[in-house]
């Protein structure tokens, strides 16, 4: 436990999705149960195994940002680019009396500026001109830079690759700045865009995403027993953090505060979880230390909740270990059953959610959950949201290559 | 200078630059009066060969200061690669 750190406080929230491009809408959308997979439209799927997606439709960049700068803007940046505009005006923050310098980017993305790679490697093997800003535009630093220039932030600009653990690992490294004093104000998420023949194929030759193309609404069942792989999914999510004090200083609305988290790598695979559910077990018991609260005062688990057949067993075997008996009396849920799987973006876009279940006190459902079998056999808040009084949250990012995190929420009443 | 040509690259600067089609006039400065940075000027490089077919080495750009120098310029080159 680090002792003598400040306290730091969710003010701002900014979300593009399959299922709302605003908050409002996004979780309005999240506790009907509204499915945003659909099949994929922005190319050719005929000779795909899989053809379906969480693709956001009716996403017009221009409805956030200036025409002359989209045009440097990979799809990966435009949505980081509008869900940092929208976290901001969220939190009402008047960046024009902060000191510039003292606000800080950090922003996670798994495959970064995909579609320009795609679109421009074709027009490489085509012998066409290729863009001469491909590099710039497809760098996975593209959006979390972008960010910075149009807001002007001077902080430290940092982007985070940890697979599906990226989004949630930029709000713990920006968390941590705040902590430590060495900044007031951070924009911290994850950003994804990912929909494009080559990556789709690639998950698909893996063998991990879901073929349920004829039922695209029911493809993406987490926990359920007929689970049969993940959907991609794309969008972006962004928060504002800020020093608790600084925070009720301007009368700021408070979703949650951080009170701890738990980084670990497994060290064991590229892409399979170890399977016995130790690493992430170890991954949460770490934030629950750090955070200095006893397992039986967690009320609700935002969870990774993939809808494939291993990550959810191992998950539901973590969540045992380290919570015992308790673990039946906990709220289970993964929105990843409405949106898809956004990889980077993922773990910003559910500590949202989590953000948005401590604030409202009602948990979304998993959708598509039927049936369990015996290594799920949780409370997965099944296809209905449900009302429950929320203190204490968290939420589990856990990523290929072995890398897991979990965060802690806490409900702040006002400084309390 | 031809019309068409004239006409052609304005639409360029104005469709793909967010350049004010009334803003361009012959004696125009690309960087000067448009305001055009050196990765503008690459990028309308790479879409002036994009729709036109015209390359132009960024060491050709040296000479090229107005809107006027470029269409001259391009004119000169005749052949489209």
């Amino acid at each position: 436990m680090l002792q003598n750190r400040k306290r730091v406080v969710i003010t701002g929230l900014g979300v593009i999705s399959s299922i709302g491009l605003t908050k409002e809408i996004f979780w309005s959308n999240l506790i009907k149960g509204k499915s945003g997979i659909q099949r994929i439209k922005r190319f050719d799927t005929s000779n795909m195994k899989t053809q379906i997606a969480g693709e956001i439709a009716n996403f017009n960049p221009m409805d956030f940002i200036d025409k002359k700068q989209i045009r440097r803007m990979d799809r990966f940046t435009q949505f980081a680019v509008a869900a940092s505009l929208s976290a901001i005006e969220d939190s009402k923050l008047m960046l024009n009396g902060v000191h510039l310098d003292s606000v800080g980017v950090f922003l996670g993305t798994a495959v970064g500026g995909a579609e320009t790679i795609n679109h421009q490697f074709k027009n490489h093997i085509a012998q066409e001109i290729v863009h001469p800003l491909t590099v710039p535009i497809s760098s996975h630093n593209a959006a979390a830079s972008q960010i910075s220039i149009i807001g002007g932030f001077k902080g430290p600009n940092i982007t985070c690759s940890t697979a599906c653990a990226s989004g949630l690992h930029s709000i713990v490294l920006a968390y941590d700045q705040i902590a430590t004093g060495r900044i007031e104000i951070a924009l911290a998420g994850g950003s994804e865009a990912p929909i494009t023949d080559h990556i789709v194929n690639g998950f698909s030759s893996l063998d991990v995403l879901s073929t349920r193309n004829n039922e695209p609404e029911l493809s993406s069942r987490p926990f359920d027993k007929y689970r049969d792989g993940f959907v991609i999914g794309e969008g972006s999510g962004i928060v504002i953090l800020e020093e608790l004090d600084r925070a009720l200083k301007r009368k700021a609305h408070i979703y949650a505060e951080i009170i701890g988290y738990g980084m670990t790598n497994e060290a064991y695979n590229i892409v399979m979880p170890e399977d016995k559910g130790h690493e992430a077990a170890r991954t949460m018991s770490k934030a629950i230390i750090d955070a200095s609260i006893q397992v039986h005062e967690v009320d609700y688990i935002n969870a990774h909740g993939t809808s494939t057949i291993i990550n959810d067993a191992v998950e539901t075997k973590a969540i045992k270990k380290i919570f015992g008996n308790h673990a039946y009396n906990i709220g289970i849920s993964s929105i990843k059953s409405m949106i898809g799987h956004t990889l980077g973006a993922a773990g910003a876009i559910e500590l949202i959610a989590t953000a948005l279940t401590i604030d409202q006190n009602i948990m979304p459902p998993t959708i598509n959950f039927a049936e369990g079998d015996s290594e799920c056999d949780l409370d997965y808040i099944p296809n209905y949201c449900r009302h429950k009084l929320i203190n204490i949250a968290m939420s589990n990012s856990f990523g290929f290559g072995g890398n897991n995190v979990s965060i802690v929420l806490k409900k702040n009443n006002r400084g309390k | 200078m031809a019309q068409d040509l004239i006409n052609e690259i304005k639409l360029i600067l104005s469709e793909e630059m967010e350049i004010p089609y009334d803003q361009i006039q012959d004696e125009t400065e690309l960087i000067n009066d448009l305001g055009l940075d050196s990765v503008n000027v690459i990028e309308l490089l790479y879409v002036l060969k994009k729709r036109t077919g015209y390359t132009i080495d960024r060491s050709e750009l040296v000479n090229i200061m107005s809107f006027q120098d470029l269409v001259k310029f391009i004119e000169k080159k005749g052949v489209k690669k």
